[in-house]
């Protein structure tokens, strides 16, 4: 009976006609139900169009915290002289001071100009062979 | 421009207007029933159907100044509820089953002789119950998107453009899932 009333391409009107009316009154409510329901969306637009009071004292709270860490973290009064700073003049004091000591003795032999190295080696020259010999004894 | 309250009613393309705040309070009146509906049958949930029927009038609220008549207010409406449903569906993929179980069982409890009520003997009156029966199951059982397109052709009774606009398709797109969900349908009752 029922396949023989369904056509290709619709569905049977009266059929169509009956699940509407049944698909409605499942979703018939009382009238108190679609007035609260106004009155909740209403509530919730007010609530969307002003700021919220909640976001709002929390904001309050946070920046209140925020100032009282920063009061209690800064110094009241002018800082003290820092001996980390003292220890670092020390010690450039004591490296500048290692430096003209060096100058005031002379140039290190490694470090003495070329020309001075190589008037120094050919002197070393005639030296070597004597070496040479006393290594081979 | 205020819409008074049968301006609203009859809004269609032809006089696309803006809608402005005042207007909001009949909007809410004049479609919650039927946004309501159209959440209830996709959701098969009273509670989540109530929640998102204020979800859907908040957005509506929300982008009201956004909204220039390119459609009518009601396939406006079964948008923003549709896409609602759409992101509740994701959101809540786990609950799915349980959902649709409840809601059999609430089918069956909320039957509603009424529509019955014309049919003569009560032999046919069992048949036609029986066959009603088999659309619902039918129903449940289509996709979302045959599902979303079945209800608003015979639940709502939209045209397809509506439904198109509503769903944000093309209208051959709409006429096939129509086609594919009627032929569900009538697979399922005719068994």
């Amino acid at each position: 009976m029922m396949a023989e009333r369904f056509g290709n391409d619709e569905l049977p009107a009266d059929l169509a006609a009956r699940w509407r009316a049944d698909a409605i009154s499942k979703s018939d409510r009382p009238e108190e139900f679609w007035v609260g329901q106004r009155m909740r969306i209403r509530g919730r637009v007010q609530r969307n169009a002003s700021p919220s009071p909640r976001s709002l004292r929390f904001a309050i709270a946070s920046a209140a915290l925020i100032f009282l860490a920063v009061f209690l973290i800064a110094p009241a009064g002018p800082l003290p002289p820092e001996p980390a700073q003292h220890a670092v003049f020390d010690a450039d004091q004591q490296l500048l001071l290692a430096v003209e000591h060096a100058l005031a003795v002379g140039t290190p032999e490694a470090l003495e100009p070329v020309t001075l190295l190589e008037a120094s080696s050919n002197s070393d020259v005639e030296t070597i062979p004597q070496k040479e010999h006393h290594h081979e004894n | 421009m205020s819409l008074s309250l049968p301006a609203l009613a009859t809004q269609t393309q032809e006089c696309p207007r803006a809608i402005i705040a005042e207007d909001f309070e009949e909007i809410v009146c004049l479609y919650q029933r039927k946004v309501y509906r159209v959440l209830l049958l996709l959701l098969k949930d009273p509670e989540d159907a109530d929640n998102l029927t204020q979800e859907c009038f908040l957005r509506a609220y929300t982008s009201m100044k956004s909204f220039r008549g390119e459609c009518n207010v009601q396939t406006w409406l079964i948008r923003i509820a549709v896409n609602l449903v759409r992101d509740h569906a994701r959101n809540r993929r786990t609950g799915f089953w349980k959902r649709l179980l409840r809601f059999e069982d609430q089918c069956a409890a909320d039957i509603d002789p009424e529509p019955l009520a014309i049919v003569a003997s009560p032999e046919r009156g069992l048949l036609a119950r029986e066959e009603l029966d088999a659309v619902w199951r039918a129903v449940g059982s289509l996709s979302a998107r045959q599902k979303e397109v079945f209800i608003l052709r015979f639940a709502e009774e939209m045209e397809l453009k509506e439904i198109a606009e509503a769903l944000d398709l093309r209208i051959g797109t709409v006429k096939t899932q129509l086609f594919r969900a009627l032929n569900h349908v009538r697979e399922q009752v005719r068994r």
